[in-house]
């Protein structure tokens, strides 16, 4: 590295190249876990969004003649009781999946990271929020889902709100805990001596510390936002019944588990795979993300 | 000297919560920190000498500690009537202040660099470049070769003696009048300790700025301080200047913690020690709270505070015995 003058190159701005181009991106490309989980999401995603392409047919076009087809060339998954294509359902499916999981990864990151960071930085707010959250997570989380669900009325929408409630208290504890932990470090004392705002201190010092858990626990919400908008719409409380969600997918292929197993093993795969890839997404991005875990083996 | 000290510490007492009710940690203590002075607070551990320092920065834990009497004067103002947010502004600003632990103190999530600029920023209206201009050179100050370089290192990449240095750039970077340095060397190796007393010498003697170098050592006493505080069990025991407190000390406790500090032009084979440790915090003694352990206690020392008693220019010791007290500095 050429040694640089500071009027040429203002720090801040190397230090943010240097981070993303270097070492990060560096050492995530030789995280296997990393690689395999951004190669699955990568190939959902992409199933996601040329859906239109990769769909032979209108994903609920019906065709009775090719009704309970196996796995074969011209129905390269087979097609359901009512003859449509799976290829076209599943992909379509991907779809929603993804859409929801993201709704309520999102949802649960701007409140459960504001409810959590709160709770652990401000010892008047704790109790308040965290009894709140107790009650919440008294539920079993699939069963408030559904209350909630049944509460607003079935949609992809309530889907994403039911299952954002349920998982925020989760998201909140996690980071809380972390809170609790960093704030007791002397550089946050540091930070204080130097005149650092209390907002200052909590968004920009505490939660840039706070962020591999925060990481992990946000892919694990996004697989099981995925898995329970399948229960949800399984249930017939999510999507309605004319999207192919993965759910209405497994739903609906149930009752010919016998006779069509692909119905349910197809969506089922669709919904391991994903699930999966997400899992080992965050894995890696934990292990590399956070600079204390080592940074370039010196 | 005539002129208004540039802090005046007054009567300050500060207590905590504990299980067992409440409990002095800091009692009774005034002294003046002049500009331009170094002035060390020196003391053993749970002396109060910290918890001074924090309570000047107002920064005590919010819960279980409070300050319940007297005045702390910075450049004429009263900073325990300030509102938390006029204390944000004279932090990092007028007052800087450095800690013991330089492997904790930084963010280990930011370069440093960015440290440094946001400390900039907090405090004044400069845009990010002319921030990071003088962050390097703040870093080129403190010692710190190639700063455009360093300025993009991570805390766990430099050594603990670097990142005192980057703890110390952050103090200075807005040029406070006064820098409170809370055991500042106590956590590195003897030839770190040494450069960055130098270090933090050089740059009082450049910016006039006062420092308050809180410590235990008393080798880094006699290199860099203009004044003395000795303290004990919350209370100041003896003030005076640095030549004085290693010549003529006064107070029996200073004499004894002198003793107890190696020293090559003296032949002998086994260190001082002072018997007994300090006084439990929650039942201090009624007296004179060294009097327990003192040669020369004798049973007035058990009645009641002895008030500081002027010796010489400057020189004033909370102790009943300083004649004695004297005269045993001679023996050992």
């Amino acid at each position: 590295m050429s040694s640089r003058t500071v009027s040429e190159t203002p720090a801040g701005v190397v230090a943010r190249k240097y981070f993303w181009r270097g070492r990060i991106a560096r050492r995530l490309m030789k995280h296997r876990s990393f690689v395999i989980g951004a190669v699955l999401c990568t190939l959902v995603l992409l199933v996601a969004i040329f859906a239109p392409l990769i769909a032979p047919t209108d994903p609920n076009r019906m065709a009775i003649r090719f009704r309970f087809q196996p796995p074969s060339w011209d129905f390269p998954l087979g097609t359901d009781n009512l003859g449509r294509n799976l290829v076209s359902r599943v992909a379509y499916g991907a779809r929603l999946s993804l859409m929801i999981g993201l709704g309520v990864v999102l949802l649960n990151a701007a409140f459960g990271v504001l409810l959590g960071a709160l709770a652990g930085y401000f010892e008047r707010l704790d109790g308040f929020l965290m009894r709140l959250s107790d009650a919440l997570m008294a539920f079993p989380s699939i069963l408030l889902a559904i209350g909630i669900a049944a509460a607003l009325g079935a949609s992809a929408t309530t889907a994403v709100i039911a299952l954002a409630v349920v998982y925020i208290p989760r998201t909140a504890r996690i980071l809380r805990a972390s809170v609790l932990v960093v704030k007791e470090q002397e550089f946050v004392q540091a930070s204080q001596a130097a005149g650092a705002s209390h907002g200052r201190i909590l968004f920009r010092r505490i939660l840039p510390n706070c962020m591999a858990p925060l990481i992990v626990q946000l892919s694990f919400v996004f697989a099981y936002a995925v898995l329970s908008e399948a229960v949800l719409s399984f249930l017939g409380l999510g999507a309605p019944p004319t999207t192919p969600s993965w759910g209405i997918l497994i739903s609906e292929g149930r009752s010919y588990i016998r006779e069509a197993p692909w119905l349910t093993i197809v969506p089922g795969g669709a919904i391991a795979v994903t699930v999966l890839g997400l899992n080992l997404l965050g894995d890696g991005l934990r292990d590399v993300l956070d600079p204390r875990v080592k940074m370039d083996g010196a | 000297m005539s002129q208004t000290p540039l802090l005046s510490l007054r009567n300050l007492r500060t207590m905590f919560t504990g299980e067992n009710g409440e409990v002095v940690a800091v009692d009774n203590v005034s002294f003046d920190v002049n500009a331009g002075e170094i002035v060390g607070v020196v003391g053993e551990s749970g002396s109060g000498k910290s918890v001074t320092a924090l309570s000047i920065m107002g920064l005590l834990p919010k819960t279980g500690a409070r300050i319940s009497g007297g005045e702390i004067l910075f450049r004429g103002r009263d900073l325990l009537k300030l509102s938390s947010r006029e204390m944000r502004g004279l932090r990092g600003r007028e007052i800087g202040m450095i800690f013991q632990e330089p492997m904790s103190s930084l963010n280990p999530v930011f370069p440093i660099g960015d440290q440094i600029v946001e400390t900039i920023i907090a405090h004044e209206r400069i845009g990010h470049r002319a921030a990071s201009a003088r962050a390097a050179d703040l870093l080129n100050r403190v010692g710190i070769s190639s700063p455009a370089r360093r300025m993009l290192d991570y805390p766990h990449q430099l050594s603990g003696g670097m990142r005192q240095r980057v703890m110390i750039a952050i103090a200075l970077a807005c040029s406070p009048k006064l820098l409170l340095a809370d055991e500042p060397t106590t956590a590195l190796d003897v030839t770190i300790q040494a450069q960055l007393l130098d270090l933090l010498r050089d740059i009082q003697d450049e910016t006039g700025m006062a420092i308050v170098l809180i410590t235990h050592n008393m080798g880094v006493i006699a290199e860099c301080a203009d004044r003395v505080v000795v303290m004990y069990a919350g209370r100041v025991a003896e003030e005076a200047p640095v030549d004085r407190i290693f010549d003529a000390p006064n107070h029996p406790y200073t004499v004894g913690l002198l003793g107890s500090t190696p020293d090559i032009t003296r032949d002998e084979r086994r260190l001082w020690t002072i018997p007994g440790s300090l006084p439990r915090i929650e039942a201090p003694p009624s007296g004179c709270r060294f009097a327990p352990r003192c040669q020369l206690a004798i049973a007035d020392c058990e009645r009641g505070q002895p008030q500081a008693v002027q010796i010489g220019a400057a020189h004033w010791a909370a102790c009943l015995r300083t004649q004695d007290a004297s005269s045993l500095g001679r023996k050992t």
